[in-house]
């Protein structure tokens, strides 16, 4: 087995990343990371609602999030986490939707 | 002013180190007695805007004086709309009952979803497969709130000095089972079917602890403890064998995550796991907090107080039915045996009720000033 992390404290976060896709979405499973302009409309809808959210400690908090993780870490952590799960989401109320029907 | 020479954050986890601080930590865990504290429903407190939360949290602290040595996230609704993973309470698995009423908390109704003749399934499909209809935009709505997250810990942990109990979670994966399988299934395939439960174990242990790993990162807490979900395999539902086998190894796997990490292992242990205090010393060096709900805390103090902090266990019984006098007497109790050179923190069994009475819950603050002091 792979570990995420070696007895240095070195982050294999591709593996990580393997492991959470896996985990959610299964061993054949695919992911659907389109980003919809319904769901972008939120949060441009909500731009002040994030706004409101931000402090100089926050945004500190993000800035050195983005530099541990790197760019194509954490994108590929956000297309995982939030917008897989936003499209399996929708995609499981059809499929529900549709079996009431039936 | 307070005539106090450490910081809560102080001596949270100079307790956590096993040494005396100033005063034992007076650290009850508390979630939706915060809304009950505030004056406002568990709707209002889960569905409403982050901000009523936040600000229930910091009216309940200040209406104890500010003396409660650690605050927790309003962790409920965090739960319910964040974590597609099934931990113990997750609304992509469960349906959720919201009261609208003060002194209420939110209810996760657990109804099986999972069979063993689908754990092919998922391990091909993944867990996705076993969510709920979910609203899309009160799953947006709590992403975003992740920012407004990040403001609550800085504020508490850097402007206050405060600890939060945790800002992760993970449980081993066998829990994890009995939520989707529901009890009388789940007991039945551990006894029937355990390689099929192992297997299963395995395959889910690994994402289990990289989600951990990346709301670790996410979070940035200074207090760095990991929060570690102990509630179904303790000896009140398995047994020591089956401990043995689908329960220890993958909490050491968890562990020397953390202890590689740097985390604090925080285990919240409800029911009563004393009959299985000796398999803690198998475990890792490295630091931990065990918050225990119904085992025998002086017992614990006895066998693992040398190398594990003790947390707890005013239980919520006493809590909601007792008298502020009981609970002193309780306290000063608990603060004088497992207090005992230190390495222990004053707090409830798993968490405040959410209709304690406040007077009650002062009593635990009084007594953890009044008998907790190491020196002045």
């Amino acid at each position: 087995m792979t570990e995420i992390i070696d007895e240095d404290g070195q982050i294999n976060y591709d593996q990580a990343l393997l492991d959470l896709k896996t985990f959610l979405y299964g061993r054949k499973g695919k992911i659907d990371t389109h980003i919809h302009l319904h769901d972008l409309k939120f949060y441009v809808k909500n731009i002040r609602f994030v706004l409101r959210s931000l402090s100089l400690a926050v945004i500190r908090k993000v800035i050195s999030l983005w530099i541990e993780l790197g760019y194509r870490t954490l994108s590929r952590y956000l297309n995982l986490n939030v917008i897989a799960v936003l499209n399996k989401l929708k995609e499981r109320e059809k499929t529900q939707r549709a079996k009431h029907e039936r | 002013m307070k005539d106090e020479s450490m910081t809560s954050m102080e001596r949270f986890h100079t307790a956590v180190v096993l040494k005396e601080p100033d005063r034992v930590p007076i650290a009850p865990l508390m979630d939706y007695y915060y809304a009950n504290c505030a004056g406002i429903t568990a709707k209002e407190y889960v569905l409403g805007d982050f901000k009523i939360a936040a600000d229930a949290v910091k009216k309940t602290y200040w209406r104890h004086g500010g003396d409660l040595d650690m605050v927790h996230i309003p962790i409920g609704r965090i739960y319910a709309f964040f974590e597609p993973f099934p931990a113990a309470h997750s609304g992509f698995y469960s349906p959720l009952q919201v009261p609208d009423m003060i002194g209420g908390s939110l209810q996760f109704v657990e109804e099986p979803i999972l069979d063993i003749s689908e754990f092919d399934l998922i391990m091909d499909e993944g867990f996705s497969q076993l969510w709920r209809p979910l609203s899309i935009e009160k799953v947006q709505r709590t992403q975003i709130e992740f920012l407004q997250i990040l403001k609550f810990a800085e504020f508490w942990e850097n402007k206050m000095n405060v600890p939060l109990y945790t800002l992760t979670a993970t449980i081993t994966p066998l829990e994890t089972l009995s939520y989707l399988c529901g009890l009388t299934k789940w007991s039945r395939y551990i006894h029937k079917y355990p390689e099929k439960m192992e297997e299963m174990c395995d395959f889910m242990i690994k994402g289990l602890l990289a989600n951990d790993l990346f709301l670790k990162k996410l979070a940035q807490s200074r207090s760095k403890h990991s929060y570690v979900c102990l509630e179904r395999v303790s000896a009140s539902f398995i047994s020591p064998k089956i401990f043995e086998t689908l329960v220890l190894p993958y909490l050491k796997q968890i562990v020397k995550i953390n202890n590689r990490l740097g985390y604090i292992n925080l285990f919240h242990m409800d029911t009563d796991w004393t009959p299985f205090f000796e398999y803690f010393l198998e475990l890792p060096r490295g630091h931990y907090i065990l918050h225990l709900e119904n085992s025998d805390i002086f017992k614990a103090k006895e066998i693992l107080g040398d190398r594990f902090c003790l947390m707890g266990n005013v239980n919520s019984t006493l809590q909601k039915l007792g008298t502020p006098k009981q609970i002193m007497d309780h306290c000063k109790k608990l603060v004088e045996v497992c207090g005992e050179g230190g390495g222990y923190i004053l707090g409830s069994g798993c968490e405040i009720a959410s209709d304690a009475p406040f007077e009650n819950i002062q009593a635990i603050v009084d007594a953890g000033k009044r008998y907790g002091v190491y020196r002045k």
